[in-house]
């Protein structure tokens, strides 16, 4: 393995580092290699973003984070160290035990997830479900419960708390049950809050109050927070630093600045420019979009995810050699060819690459 | 709230009163009545009866009459606790059969908790150890309870328990058999009872077991149980609360097919069992064109299914915020 | 440079990507049929029950004894075992057996007689029967010279060879499955099509009817039916009568299938067009939706048959279904159906093997179809 740049820091001077992180799923089709290889870190109170494409491992990697990746899906390598106050903890260790791993879940990191509909227990009340975890981390006395969550349900804006945690969450609305997820993420007041796109479910109003909320609580509760998304404009209104994925990568990784005006990995290029702006754009002209699609995660290739769509790919490394991430300025590294030699993994020879599946999408069916 | 539980409770009432149309008129269905087969009856013995003799006899029991004033006069008879005359044993109905509707109830709710308690454990094991031996076993023994007939598996467990020494047959020692009840036959009864309530039940369980199985593996992939883990919710307390608890409104929503069978049940395993129950009753009442008796005891039976669904409406309204809500 | 790549990959996998194009032109029932294979119960289950129609349709030549055959020296005699070794291997062969009585408890025992062997014969001439009741002869698949007798199963109270029995009782026990479901569809298509398509107050009184049906218990209301039949009714009009009574019943489930399934279907957006371009009622559910649900039909009705023959065996057992002279596996079960002949004879129950079998192999091929009715699924 050639060295990874940017893995220097063994310190507490971060909150969260993960490192060479590889969760794969064996499924009955082949391995999915959902996240291979990702390496990151988050500084305290900072929001990192993690963006990319659906189905690119970013959720999985949040999973990992959290220890909840579901079946076929194993930790196979790498590491997760999160700073507590004990000292360093690392959570792609699997001789963890469950309850150590259970005092840091709600407690020291919480999960936001994707649909405010399926989140909640249709049959259990708000309050049952905001004092569930504070019963867990903070108090077993059922009033002093009730306060802290009539508190959390105040601050992430819930009006008339008193009377919505005896309702269910069908009786609330989309945004309004988010609020309420982020106020269980919240209850604990957690060092790091992983929000998977916390807001692509919801309409493009509420989404602008919940990120806004999101920031304010950020503040309020000097957490750290990761961001998923898919949408670069969140990316650009809530984080300071963002790591680009595809197809269980990281393929970009710097500060949001620097990769807005600066952007390097021909994919990232192509993801800003796909961005209708304003004004910018004449009237009847194609948006730029990116050609083809994501390849088949099964059995993935051991050359670059991005080739087959790539416009500058080059024969004789892109299509042999998986590049490594290399730093090309301060705080900004970049996975391909294009700058720098840096080989990360060795591709099969084309020739007897039977084992590579076709680089075709896979059409739905009908 | 008080409307739907108004409504589903008059829709019950109402279908109580088709039930007892249904079950008068198939009893009437035979051609000849009760009185036809006293005369068969007597001719096969050598004796003659004079018509007139018949025809009075079924004046007296209001035989002559069309259907719909027999069934208008039996219904708000029944209505007011009289179920009309047994011709067979000369007795009113209700003293005749009171004791083997009581035993009857008693029998079946016994089964379908033994149904519900068992096939909900075995369903859980199942699903949470899916694809392990102990699922494999289960859904196998559970093929072949729902494969075999009911009176079969009577028959043969009556034969293992009669070579273990056990006894078999009747819910009481013969000590308390005409006695009148008592504490120590109240506890006899209980000590007979196991037998049937297994046999009974252990075609439901499989049923049950099948349901709750597919439920639970259905709710322990969703999303609110991977939030509630992600609070740091131990396993076990986590699959107590959220997928079970979720899981348990199908399985009450099932107690609507699940008790007619289990009455169907107890019907023709009770016959094999030579138990004192209704089964058995409505039988010997049926093939002699008893009508009261036979009619009664359909409608009972029927009633017994049409009150239980009920029940499981109300239940499922409280235990269900979303149903609540309409 | 990126092109050369590609081609490359082009060449490789023209293998996966043929396999890829055949699944996408595939036809949908090329799909089920393919799924269905996967699933090896399913496949077991339909090899069972191919082998037990077979034997229906050829009883009178499959069965080794007519059906009428007794045996008066030979009441409850057990199975006998077919040998093969007697001073070394033989080809397969029979004991005679002798009836009598033991000197202790006096009971009747059968004693082998191991003197006298009967090599077992295929095409073996033994009764004469009507072949379909058409063609006189007397060849049957297997069976031993007389005086020796090939009792497989054991023979029943008076005599009569059980396997014999079992096999023309399955001409009776596994046509009623099909018969009676026959009929509970014609009248579950009818009701479910009128409730689904039109719906209104339609549908709300036919659920309401199914509703009523599905809660009262089926045992109860199949005995009192059926003990209404007239006791002088023939055997084929009982037959006809029993199978009304199943399926009066067991309509419901299956107009509840077809109904939810023509509201799923009436919704897509094709058949409200058919029906917008003034398509008629008949034709468009006939034209549009038929083939679309035409699986899940099959399921249903697959996963319906066990129901109908646990029915009748259930009422053959009572005395209220099927009529003697007639078989059928309730029938069978009936006559042996006592304790004491269970505790002392145990192969008289053996009837309940085959309604077992035929059961659990109508579920398995129920579930196969089931998984495989939805080849798109993943």
């Amino acid at each position: 393995m050639p060295p990874i740049p940017t893995s220097n820091n063994m310190g507490l001077s971060n909150l969260l580092e993960v490192q060479n992180l590889k969760t794969h799923f064996f499924t009955s089709e082949g391995i999915v290699k959902a996240v291979d290889d990702v390496t990151f870190k988050v500084a305290p109170q900072e929001t990192l973003g993690l963006i990319g494409e659906s189905g690119c491992g970013k959720s999985v990697t949040a999973h990992s984070i959290m220890r909840i990746v579901p079946k076929p899906g194993r930790i196979l390598g790498g590491e997760i160290r999160l700073g507590l106050d004990k000292g360093v903890v690392d959570l792609a260790d699997r001789d963890m035990s469950g309850s150590e791993l259970r005092e840091i879940r709600g407690k020291e990191v919480s999960m936001v997830f994707q649909e405010p509909m399926t989140s909640l227990s249709p049959v259990h009340t708000i309050g049952n479900q905001i004092r569930e975890t504070i019963y867990l981390h903070r108090t077993r006395n059922r009033r002093e419960a009730t306060e802290i969550a009539l508190d959390i349900l105040a601050r992430v804006g819930i009006s008339n708390p008193d009377q919505r945690i005896t309702e269910f969450p069908h009786q609330l609305s989309g945004g309004m049950r988010q609020r309420v997820m982020i106020a269980i993420a919240l209850a604990c007041q957690p060092r790091l809050l992983i929000a998977d796109e916390p807001t692509t479910a919801l309409d493009v109003t509420v989404q602008a109050q919940i990120l806004e909320l999101i920031k304010e609580l950020q503040e309020q509760f000097h957490m750290a927070v990761l961001y998923i998304t898919h949408d670069l404009g969140v990316i650009a209104e809530v984080c300071s630093r963002v790591a680009v994925m595809y197809l269980g990568r990281i393929v970009e990784y710097g500060a949001v600045r620097d990769i807005f005006n600066n952007p390097q990995h021909p994919y990232t290029v192509r993801l800003l420019r796909s961005i209708p702006k304003l004004g910018h754009t004449r009237r009847g002209e194609p948006l730029a979009a990116i050609q083809g699609s994501v390849p088949s995660p099964l059995n993935l290739p051991a050359h670059c995810g991005f080739l087959d769509r790539c416009e500058e790919a080059m024969d004789g490394s892109c299509n042999r050699h998986v590049p490594a991430l290399t730093r090309v300025a301060t705080g900004h590294s970049v996975r391909c060819f294009l700058h720098s030699e840096a080989v990360d993994a060795e591709g099969l020879e084309l020739t007897r690459g039977a084992a590579a599946p076709p680089a075709v999408s896979q059409p739905g069916p009908g | 709230m008080v409307s739907y539980l108004l409504r589903r409770f008059l829709y019950m009432i109402l279908l109580i009163v088709i039930t007892s149309v249904v079950s008068f008129v198939i009893i009437q269905l035979p051609a000849g009545d009760y009185i036809t087969t006293l005369a068969v009856r007597y001719a096969a013995t050598g004796q003659v009866v004079e018509q007139a003799t018949l025809d009075g006899l079924r004046i007296r029991f209001g035989l002559d009459q069309p259907v719909w004033v027999q069934y208008y006069k039996w219904f708000f008879n029944v209505l007011q606790g009289d179920l009309g005359w047994s011709f067979q044993q000369v007795k009113p109905v209700s003293e005749i059969i009171a004791e083997r509707i009581g035993i009857t109830a008693l029998i079946s709710l016994l089964s379908l908790l033994f149904a519900y308690t068992a096939g909900i454990l075995i369903g859980i094991i199942s699903a949470v150890f899916q694809y392990s031996y102990i699922d494999y076993f289960f859904t196998t023994v559970g093929f072949f309870g729902l494969a075999s007939p009911n009176f079969l598996l009577a028959l043969i467990l009556m034969v293992i328990i009669f070579n273990m020494g056990g006894s078999v047959g009747g819910l009481f020692s013969t000590e308390y058999l005409d006695q009148p009840w008592s504490w120590g036959k109240f506890v006899d009864l209980l000590k007979h009872i196991p037998l049937p309530m297994i046999i009974v039940g252990t075609a439901g369980t499989a049923g049950v077991a099948r349901v709750m199985r597919a439920t639970l593996l259905d709710e322990l992939e969703k999303q609110y149980v991977i939030t509630a883990r992600s609070k740091g919710v131990t396993e076990v307390r986590l699959i107590l609360k959220y997928p079970i608890r979720l899981a348990l409104n199908p399985i009450i929503s099932t107690i609507g097919w699940e008790l007619p069978a289990i009455v169907s049940g107890t019907v023709i395993t009770d016959l094999v069992l030579g138990l004192p129950t209704v089964g058995p009753m409505l039988f010997s009442a049926l093939v002699a064109e008893d009508m009261f008796i036979a009619s009664s005891l359909l409608l009972f039976l029927t009633s017994l299914t049409v009150i239980g669904t009920f029940i499981s409406d109300v239940l499922l309204y409280s235990l269900d915020p979303r149903i609540r809500m309409t | 440079m990126a092109t050369d790549s590609a081609a490359a990959d082009l060449t490789v996998d023209t293998a996966s990507l043929e396999a890829q194009e055949r699944y996408y032109l595939a036809s949908q029932w090329t799909l089920i049929r393919q799924r269905f294979r996967q699933h090896r119960l399913a496949l077991v289950g339909i090899s069972i029950l191919a082998l037990f129609y077979l034997l229906a349709l050829l009883a009178e030549f499959m069965a080794p004894y007519e059906v009428k055959t007794r045996f008066e020296d030979m009441e409850y005699h057990p199975p006998t075992r077919v040998r093969f070794m007697q001073d070394g291997l033989k080809r397969p062969f029979v004991y005679a057996t002798q009836q009598e009585r033991d000197p202790y408890t006096l009971e009747k025992v059968f004693a082998l007689d191991e003197s006298v062997r009967y090599p077992l014969k295929l095409f073996h001439r033994g009764d004469a029967y009507k072949f379909w009741g058409l063609w006189e002869t007397n060849w049957h698949f297997i069976g031993v010279d007389a005086p020796g007798r090939l009792l497989l199963l054991g023979t029943d109270n008076i005599g009569r060879d059980l396997l014999t029995q079992v096999i023309y009782g399955s001409r009776v026990s596994l046509t009623i499955g099909l018969v009676g479901v026959s009929v509970s569809f014609l009248i579950g298509m009818v009701l479910g099509g009128i409730s689904g398509y039109f719906g209104g107050v339609i549908d709300t009184i036919i659920q309401r009817i199914i509703e009523f049906l599905i809660s009262i218990p089926t045992i109860p209301l199949w005995i009192a039916l059926s003990a209404s039949l007239p006791p002088d009714w023939g055997v084929v009009k009982s037959y006809f009568a029993i199978v009304c009574i199943l399926s009066l019943v067991g309509w419901g489930g299956l107009a509840r299938v077809v109904r939810g399934k023509l509201l799923e279907l009436r919704e897509l957006d094709y058949v409200t067009a058919a029906r917008v371009m003034g398509v008629s009622a008949a034709n468009n559910i006939r034209i549009h939706m038929l083939p679309n649900f035409l699986s899940y039909l099959i399921v249903a009705l697959t996963l319906a048959v066990p129901g109908m023959i646990l029915g009748e065996t259930a009422l053959s057992f009572l005395g209220l279904g099927i009529r003697p002279p007639a078989v059928s596996w309730g029938v069978l079960l009936q006559r042996s159906g006592n304790l004491n002949a269970i505790q002392l004879y145990p192969w008289v129950v053996s009837p309940v093997l085959f309604v077992v079998a035929t059961v659990l192999a109508f579920n398995f091929m129920g579930d196969g179809l089931r998984d495989a009715a939805d080849p798109y699924k993943q």
